[in-house]
C-alpha cells in the first residue's frame, strides 16, 4: 500500500463520491427524525461540491458560498426555537456536516466528516436498531473508510477501495463478535432523553371504537415463543390490564388498582400467588417499545424475573417504563381457578355503574332477570341475544349517541370488540353479577421459521371476565358470538380482507394470500426477531449463560484463568493478524529479503561483503577467489535472481524462479 | 550475448584491437539511436574505431577534419548559381551520410560546432529557406581531443548534452599492441567486405531495443542515481530528464547486445559512466582526473 506522504493532495472526485454516498444514508436517517430541513441543506451542498466535477467552469461565488452559511445559521435557528435541545444539536451537526463537504478540499476535512459520519451512525443506531437498519449503516460505514482509503492509497477505483475496505471489514468482524460476546456488558451510563408523545399500543382508558382504530395498525406489539407445545391460538388470550370503571362512554382503572401500580413503582412489590394448579406452560415474551408498563402473558402468569411484577388482577406489569425491546420470562398456569379474594372487596369494585342512566338496557335487564332463575341461565340469554339479532362485527363501528349503550343495544348494533365486552359487563353488573372488561391481545401469527408467534396491533382485543364464588374470575368472550371467526382464525378472516388495514394498501400483510411475500415477510420478521433475541437483548444475564456453557462453571480460579486465557489469546489473535497484515509478502518485499538472505550467506561463510552500489554479479569475482563451484552457484543464482526482478514474469515463471533462488541459497 | 551483436564486435575487434569494451559501448550507443563523442589523444584509433562501425553496419560513411576555418556551407553543403539554368542549385555537404565522422570536433570554431549539433538535433539542415531531411539512421560521431591541448574551442554544456555517450578509447594493452605490431601491413582495409548487416536490418534492431523490458524498480534505480545527483552539493551539474532517459535507452541497448530481454542494474552500471560522465563534468577537470562523478553516484546508490 504506497501511502501517500504529501497530504495536500487534492481530493479525488471518487472520494467525494463515496463521502457523499456514506452521507446520503446517514442523513437520510436523520431527515427520518424531522432534520429535513438539514437534510435538504445537505443535499445542496453535496450537488455544489460535485458540480465541478462534471461541469470544470462551475466555480461558486463567494456570495454564493456566504449565503449557504447564512442558510445554515438560519436552519439552526429556527430548530432552537421549534425543537428541543437534541434536536437542535443534531441538526447543528448534520449542518456542519454539509458545510464540511461543501469545503472538502483537502485530507483534514476529509477526516473530520468520516468522524462526524462515524458519530451520526453511532446515533442513528440508538433509534433505528432493528436488523435492516443495522446492515444498511454498516454498509454505509464500510463505503466511508473506504473514502477514506480510496484518498490515502490513490486508488481512483471504488470498486478496489471498497472491496479492499470490506476485507479489512470481514477481519474485524471475528474480533468483533468476540469482543461482543465476552466483554462485560455494563448498564447503560445514561437514558435516552427522547420521550415519546404518545405511548402505542393498548391505552389504559379504553372509549368505544378505540380498539377498532386500533386494529389499523400493523406494528409488532409482541412476540412469544414456547418452551414446549403451545395452547391453540384460540386460546390465546394475552392479558394486558382490566379495567373496572366505567362512566358510560369510558372504561378506565380502579383507583384500587392504580394503587397498586403505584406501589410497584415505589417498592417493586406485587403479589405472589398461592395454590396454583399445573399443569404449567413455560414461555418467554420480547415486546416492542411501547412507553407504558403493561406486559403481556396468558392466564394465569407469573414470572420470576426482576422488574416483572405480578397485580391483584392477574396483570404482569414491568417496574420500568418500556422505552425499549424488552424480554421477560412468563409461566402460566391456565387452569388454575384462584378462589380466595375478599368477596366483598370484588362487589364493590366490579359492580359499579356509570351515573347516566341506559333506560332502555336497564329494563331489558329486569325482564331478563325475571324470567331466568340461575347467573347462568341469564348470561346464556345476553349471549344468545349478541348471537342470533342482527349484530355486526365491524372495524368502523357509527358513532353512538348518549345513552351510549341502549344506542348500541336497540339501535346501531356495529361495533367491535370494545363495545360488546363493555356493553356485556355493563349488563352483567345490572344484573349483579361482578364482571370487569380484560383489554389484550387475541391469537398470534406463528412463524415456522423462528418457532414464535409474533401478536401485532390488529390483534387488540377486549373481553369480559364475571366472578363466579365457587369458580373465581371465568373468562366470557362474547365477541365469539358474534365473530366466531375472530377467535377461531384472526381478524383478517373475521373482517375480510378489503376491510383489514383499509388505510394502508402497502401493508404486506394485505399481500398474504400470494405465497412467495408471505414467505418473505415471515423471513423478514424471523430475522428481526432473531436479531432481537440475540443482540438487542444481549445482557449480563445471556452472557453468564453463554459463558457457563462454554466454560461449564462460572466462579473460581480455573474460570478466572480460562477468562484471562481467552482474553489473552484473543489479543494475541489480533496482534498475529496485524503482523501478518504489516508483513504481508508484496513481490518485492520477497525478493529484498531473498537478496538479503544471499548476501548475509556469502558474508558469515565466505567474508565477502557486498560494497554500497554493487550488483549480485558483481560479487562473482570474489566468489571466484574461494572456489569455482561456488562462483558457478552464485552465477546460477544471479540468473534466476534477474529474471525475479527485471523480468516481465507470470505468476507461475515467478514461483519457479523463486523456488530455485532458495534451493541456490541452501547450497551456497 | 546476443550472437549478431558478437559477429559485429569481433569483425570491429580485427581492426581495433582490445578495446572490446569501447566497440560494445559504440555499438551500443548506435543501437540505441544516439550520437557518439569520443574523447582521446591523437592516434588512439578514433577513426579505425568509426570507419569500422559503419562498415560493419553497412551504412554509408562520410569524414570532415574539423579545423579552425571550418565554415558550416562546408559541412551541409552550398546552393550555387548555375549560369545555364539562372537557378540555384543545392549541393549537399558530407552531413547527407549515414554516418559522420566529426574529427576534431573542438578545433572548429562555435559557430560551425553549432551548425553540426543543430543538424543532431533536428535531423534536418536548412538552406537558404529549404529543409532538406538527413539519412535514416543517421548517426554522428564526434572525435575530440583533451581539452588542455593547445588550439581548442570546448563544446558548450548544452551541446555536450546531444551526445549518447562519451567514450574514450585509452592505449590499447600490450599484447594487444604487441600483435598490432605483427601484423603484415596490408595496404588498405577492405571495407567493402566488412558489412554485417544493412541499413534495414539496423532500423529493426532499433525497434527492438525499444522493446526491452524495464522493470519498475530498475527505473526506481535510474531514478534514485539521477535524483542523488540534484540532490547533492558534490556533483555542479545535476543530470536532466533527458539523461535519465539517455541512460535507460543506451542500458536497453546494453541489455540487447547482451541476449536479454530484459534490462538490469548491471547493464546501467556498464554504461552509466559512458552516458554520464560528459554531463556531470563538462569540462573534464585537468587538476583531478580520476575523480569519476559518476562512479560516485554508482557507489553510492544500492541497485535494487
Amino acid at each position: 500500500m504506497k501511502q501517500r506522504q504529501n497530504t495536500s493532495e487534492p481530493i479525488l472526485l471518487s472520494t467525494v463520491l463515496l463521502v457523499c454516498a456514506a452521507n446520503l444514508v446517514v442523513l437520510f436517517y436523520q431527515s427520518l427524525e424531522n432534520h429535513f430541513n438539514a437534510f435538504f441543506f445537505f443535499l445542496v451542498c453535496a450537488a455544489v461540491r460535485l458540480a465541478p466535477f462534471f461541469f470544470p467552469q462551475f466555480k461558486l461565488k463567494r456570495r454564493y458560498e456566504i449565503s449557504l452559511f447564512i442558510i445554515a445559521l438560519i436552519i439552526i435557528l429556527t430548530s432552537i426555537i421549534g425543537k428541543d435541545i437534541l434536536a437542535t444539536l443534531f441538526t447543528l451537526l448534520v449542518c456542519l456536516q454539509s458545510l464540511t463537504i461543501l469545503r472538502l478540499f483537502s485530507t483534514r476535512e476529509l477526516k473530520t466528516c468520516v468522524w462526524v459520519l462515524l458519530f451520526l451512525v453511532a446515533a442513528n443506531l440508538l433509534f433505528f436498531f432493528e436488523f435492516q437498519n443495522v446492515v444498511i449503516l454498516f454498509m454505509a460505514v464500510i463505503v466511508a473508510l473506504s473514502a477514506l482509503i480510496n484518498h490515502f492509497c490513490n486508488y481512483n477505483i471504488y470498486k478496489e477501495a471498497v472491496s479492499r475496505m470490506i476485507n479489512i471489514a470481514l477481519l474485524a468482524l471475528p474480533v468483533a463478535v468476540i469482543l461482543f460476546l465476552v466483554m462485560p456488558r455494563l448498564p447503560p451510563l445514561w437514558k435516552m432523553p427522547k420521550v415519546e408523545s404518545q405511548s402505542r399500543g393498548l391505552q389504559d382508558k379504553i372509549r368505544f371504537g378505540d380498539i377498532a382504530e386500533l386494529s389499523q395498525s400493523s406494528n409488532l406489539a409482541f412476540r412469544a415463543s414456547f418452551d414446549g407445545q403451545p395452547p391453540k391460538t384460540s386460546q390465546m388470550y394475552w392479558r394486558s390490564f382490566v379495567l373496572q370503571n366505567f362512566d358510560g362512554n369510558i372504561w378506565q382503572r380502579s383507583e384500587y388498582m392504580e394503587s397498586w401500580q403505584k406501589l410497584v413503582k415505589t417498592r417493586r412489590s406485587g403479589v405472589q400467588w398461592k395454590n396454583l394448579q399445573a399443569p404449567a406452560v413455560n414461555y418467554q415474551v420480547i415486546t416492542e417499545a411501547s412507553y407504558q408498563n403493561w406486559l403481556f402473558a396468558l392466564d394465569l402468569a407469573t414470572s420470576r424475573q426482576q422488574g416483572v411484577i405480578s397485580l391483584p388482577d392477574f396483570s404482569l406489569y414491568s417496574s420500568e417504563t418500556l422505552t425499549q425491546k424488552f424480554r421477560y420470562q412468563v409461566t402460566s398456569y391456565p387452569e388454575s381457578q384462584l378462589t380466595d379474594f375478599d368477596n366483598n372487596q370484588i362487589k364493590q369494585l366490579n359492580l359499579q355503574l356509570p351515573n347516566v342512566a341506559n333506560p332502555k338496557t336497564e329494563q331489558w335487564v329486569k325482564a331478563l332477570k325475571q324470567q331466568s332463575t340461575t347467573d347462568a341461565e341469564l348470561i346464556q340469554a345476553v349471549l344468545n341475544y349478541f348471537n342470533q339479532q342482527d349484530f355486526y362485527y365491524s372495524l368502523k363501528p357509527e358513532v353512538l349517541e348518549s345513552p351510549k349503550i341502549d344506542d348500541f343495544l336497540f339501535n346501531t348494533r356495529t361495533g367491535f370488540c370494545e363495545h360488546y365486552a363493555g356493553t356485556f359487563t355493563y349488563i352483567m353488573r345490572l344484573a349483579g353479577i361482578p364482571a370487569r372488561v380484560v383489554v389484550g391481545y387475541l391469537g398470534g401469527e406463528y412463524n415456522p421459521a423462528g418457532d414464535y408467534f409474533s401478536v401485532y396491533q390488529f390483534d387488540a382485543h377486549a373481553w369480559a371476565e364475571i366472578w363466579q364464588a365457587d369458580k373465581g374470575w371465568v373468562r366470557i368472550d362474547p365477541t365469539s358470538y358474534v365473530a366466531p371467526e375472530r377467535v377461531e382464525f384472526n381478524l383478517q378472516q373475521a373482517i375480510g380482507n378489503d376491510e383489514f388495514l383499509a388505510e394502508r394498501d402497502f401493508s404486506l400483510f394485505k399481500y398474504d394470500q400470494f405465497a412467495a411475500i408471505r414467505t418473505m415477510r415471515m423471513l423478514i420478521s424471523n430475522l428481526d426477531y432473531q436479531w432481537t433475541l440475540w443482540v438487542l437483548n444481549y445482557d449480563a444475564t445471556k452472557q453468564k449463560d453463554l459463558l457457563k456453557k462454554l466454560f461449564g462453571e462460572t466462579s473460581g480460579l480455573a474460570f478466572t484463568l480460562k477468562l484471562a486465557f481467552l482474553i489473552l489469546g484473543l489479543f494475541s489473535f489480533i496482534f498475529v493478524v496485524g503482523w501478518l497484515l504489516a508483513h504481508k509478502k508484496s513481490p518485492q518485499s520477497q525478493l529484498q529479503r531473498l537478496q538479503q538472505k544471499a548476501t548475509q550467506k556469502l558474508a558469515k561463510k565466505y567474508q565477502i561483503q557486498r560494497r554500497q552500489g554493487q550488483t549480485l554479479r558483481q560479487l562473482k569475482r570474489q566468489t571466484q577467489q574461494h572456489s569455482e563451484a561456488l562462483a558457478q552457484n552464485w552465477q546460477t543464482f544471479c540468473q534466476h535472481f534477474e529474471q525475479l526482478e527485471y523480468a516481465p514474469l507470470s505468476q507461475a515463471q515467478f514461483k519457479i524462479h523463486y523456488r530455485a533462488c532458495q534451493q541456490l541459497i541452501k547450497q551456497l | 550475448m546476443d550472437k549478431l551483436s558478437s559477429i559485429i564486435i569481433n569483425k570491429i575487434s580485427d581492426v581495433v584491437l582490445g578495446k572490446e569494451q569501447q566497440i560494445k559501448l559504440a555499438l551500443s550507443c548506435l543501437l540505441a539511436k544516439g550520437h557518439l563523442l569520443i574523447e582521446d589523444l591523437p592516434g588512439m584509433g578514433k577513426t579505425t574505431l568509426s570507419h569500422a562501425l559503419s562498415a560493419a553496419m553497412g551504412l554509408s560513411f562520410s569524414r570532415v577534419q574539423f579545423t579552425s576555418d571550418l565554415l558550416p556551407a562546408d559541412i551541409i553543403g552550398v546552393s550555387i548559381f548555375k549560369s545555364d539554368s539562372h537557378e540555384f542549385n543545392f549541393h549537399p555537404g558530407p552531413i547527407f551520410n549515414q554516418v559522420v565522422l566529426a574529427d576534431e570536433i573542438n578545433r572548429a570554431s562555435p559557430k560551425t560546432q553549432s551548425a553540426l549539433l543543430e543538424a543532431m538535433a533536428e535531423n534536418q539542415v536548412s538552406v537558404d529557406g529549404k529543409t532538406y531531411p538527413l539519412d535514416d539512421p543517421f548517426f554522428v560521431i564526434a572525435t575530440q581531443n583533451p581539452l588542455y591541448q593547445s588550439g581548442t574551442y570546448p563544446l558548450p554544456e548544452s551541446q555536450l548534452d546531444r551526445f549518447l555517450m562519451r567514450i574514450s578509447l585509452g592505449y590499447p594493452p600490450k599484447t594487444a599492441e604487441l600483435e598490432m605490431l605483427q601484423q603484415v601491413q596490408t595496404e588498405k582495409q577492405d571495407y567493402a567486405q566488412f558489412a554485417c548487416i544493412t541499413a534495414t536490418e539496423l532500423t529493426e534492431i532499433q525497434q527492438a531495443v525499444n522493446h526491452i523490458h524495464a522493470s519498475d524498480s530498475l527505473l526506481n534505480y535510474i531514478l534514485e542515481l539521477v535524483s542523488l545527483s540534484r540532490q547533492s552539493s558534490e556533483f555542479p551539474y545535476p543530470l536532466s530528464p533527458r539523461a535519465s532517459q539517455a541512460i535507460l535507452q543506451a542500458a536497453k541497448a546494453w541489455a540487447f547486445i547482451e541476449g536479454r530481454d530484459f534490462v538490469t542494474a548491471d547493464d546501467v552500471q556498464a554504461i552509466f559512466p559512458a552516458v554520464t560522465e560528459h554531463r556531470l563534468s563538462p569540462a573534464l577537470n585537468a587538476a583531478s582526473p580520476d575523480t569519476s562523478y559518476s562512479q560516485k553516484l554508482l557507489d553510492a546508490v544500492d541497485p535494487v
